[in-house]
């Protein structure tokens, strides 16, 4: 997909509407599902992804494919989506009915519904954890970028994301045993 | 949970569906920067003074570097050649500084000299006036036996009469001319007493102390017997001790002719509209009429 959508880009900055078009089709879901995942509903995910892509086509002459273009466009979001939470001055917008529902809908592979369970657990304790960490987080794990890109999104260094994706398991490890050490005395 | 668990589930995340409208809201969004045309580029190109900015500009710097440099190498050599004049000009500097100490000590000289000159004017001008003061003392012996000459004869002299009877004289009249002054204020005093008084004279003269400024108005000047008098106060004064002769009745301002005070030393009378006369007693006497004073001529 990469290649492709280098040509496409080198296509649409020469004025090609074509291969921009292809372009919205190949990435909008997944950035619409990134900023769905922070911003917490749709209405503010899709104005934030007409955000994205509006400045995609405004930056795309200053695009020097010094990373990727799935990289490139992540970045543009991470962005967008920082400068619209700056301006609402948001705090942690996720709510947990919005994990059950998404996990319901999309297919898992957890076998059981004990598994489907913690994994929303896992999902909503995700959204405590620090900006940074979450940010880290989403783009790592949901958005399935290789480290150096998540380092490139969110300009830092790599030994920086990783650092941050093990605090995060660490965390996650941790709140999911105080969880079963829980469960374990009240079968007790 | 271990940490491969965590990670599985976590790259497991659900993912949400956009909305079916975003695809064709963001497609109708594209706003493509338009491309420039080749031609266009070429154009722009085509302008040599665009293409050759840079290099132009670099040689016009070069170039007004290098005529700061040889403006400055004018000017450096310009200074050394008149540095190199000024030298030669200052090489006999000793034998200058020789002349002009010898001119500045001509010139100490010659001030010298002609301090000394109007040293010797002024002792000139001293000793004529020397030989001038020396004839001075004969001068003042004979000043001072003028002088005594003229005191003898001035001692020797006798006053005369008329020039004493001449300050007598002007003594009396300034008294008498008191006199009336005083007997004036008596009158004004006897008619502001009269005013608050029901327009009846005060048969009183400390009665009416009030109006009067000063014991010393009720004492006539040539009274030399009471002018012990004038030094008290209106509390010490009595009616008779006064110079003039007090003789006002209440009534008295119906009747303006009637005299109501008189000095019996200068003749001046009081009358009773506030007016002072003075009589020559040799033309006028005095008459009663009932009870009033009055002052007539002998010869009507």
């Amino acid at each position: 997909m990469s290649d492709a959508a280098e040509m496409l880009c080198e296509r649409a900055r020469k004025g090609d509407g074509a291969a921009a078009s292809e372009l919205v089709t190949l990435f909008y879901q997944r950035i619409f599902a990134y900023l769905r995942r922070l911003s917490g509903n749709d209405e503010d995910a899709a104005d934030l992804t007409q955000k994205t892509f509006a400045k995609t086509w405004q930056s795309l002459a200053s695009y020097q494919r010094r990373s990727s273009f799935s990289t490139w466009l992540h970045g543009i979001a991470h962005h967008v989506y920082l400068d619209w939470r700056r301006k609402r001055s948001l705090g942690d917008s996720q709510s947990d009915e919005w994990w059950e529902t998404q996990a319901a809908d999309a297919p898992t592979p957890f076998e059981n519904a004990a598994e489907r369970e913690l994994a929303h657990q896992l999902y909503r304790w995700v959204d405590e954890l620090d900006d940074e960490k979450k940010q880290a987080v989403h783009l790592h794990y949901y958005q399935s970028l290789p480290v150096s890109e998540t380092a490139e999104v969110l300009g830092v260094a790599v030994s920086t994301v990783k650092y941050r994706l093990r605090e995060a398991v660490a965390f996650l490890r941790a709140r999911s045993a105080k969880a079963e050490s829980r469960i374990e005395r009240r079968i007790v | 949970m271990n940490d491969t668990m965590i990670e599985s589930i976590l790259s497991h995340a659900p993912s949400p569906a956009a909305p079916p409208e975003l695809l064709k809201l963001l497609q109708a969004g594209i706003a493509l920067p338009s491309a420039k045309p080749a031609t266009a580029r070429a154009r722009e190109w085509q302008n040599p003074l665009r293409r050759w900015f840079p290099a132009l500009g670099f040689s016009v710097f070069l170039l007004s570097c290098a005529v700061m440099i040889a403006v400055q190498a004018n000017w450096s050599s310009n200074l050394k050649r008149q540095n190199e004049t000024l030298r030669a000009a200052t090489a006999d500097l000793p034998q200058l500084r020789e002349k002009h100490a010898a001119f500045e000590n001509a010139q100490a000289q010659r001030d010298e000299l002609a301090r000394v000159r109007k040293d010797n004017e002024d002792l000139h001008k001293l000793q004529t006036e020397v030989a001038q003061l020396r004839g001075l003392p004969g001068e003042i012996q004979r000043l001072q036996d003028e002088n005594r000459r003229l005191s003898e004869s001035l001692s020797a002299k006798p006053v005369t009469a008329g020039g004493a009877s001449f300050f007598d004289d002007a003594q009396a009249e300034a008294e008498r001319i008191q006199c009336v002054n005083n007997l004036k204020q008596l009158g004004l005093a006897l008619h502001v007493w009269a005013g608050d008084n029901g327009e009846k004279y005060s048969t009183s003269l400390v009665a009416m102390s009030n109006e009067l400024s000063t014991v010393k108005i009720l004492i006539c000047p040539s009274d030399k017997a009471r002018q012990a008098y004038t030094s008290l106060s209106f509390a010490q004064f009595q009616d008779n001790m006064t110079s003039y002769q007090f003789i006002a009745q209440p009534d008295d301002q119906q009747f303006p002719e009637c005299i109501t005070a008189y000095c019996p030393i200068h003749h001046n009378y009081l009358m009773a509209d506030g007016s002072v006369q003075q009589f020559n007693p040799g033309k006028y006497r005095e008459v009663k009429r009932d009870g009033r004073l009055y002052v007539e001529h002998i010869n009507p």
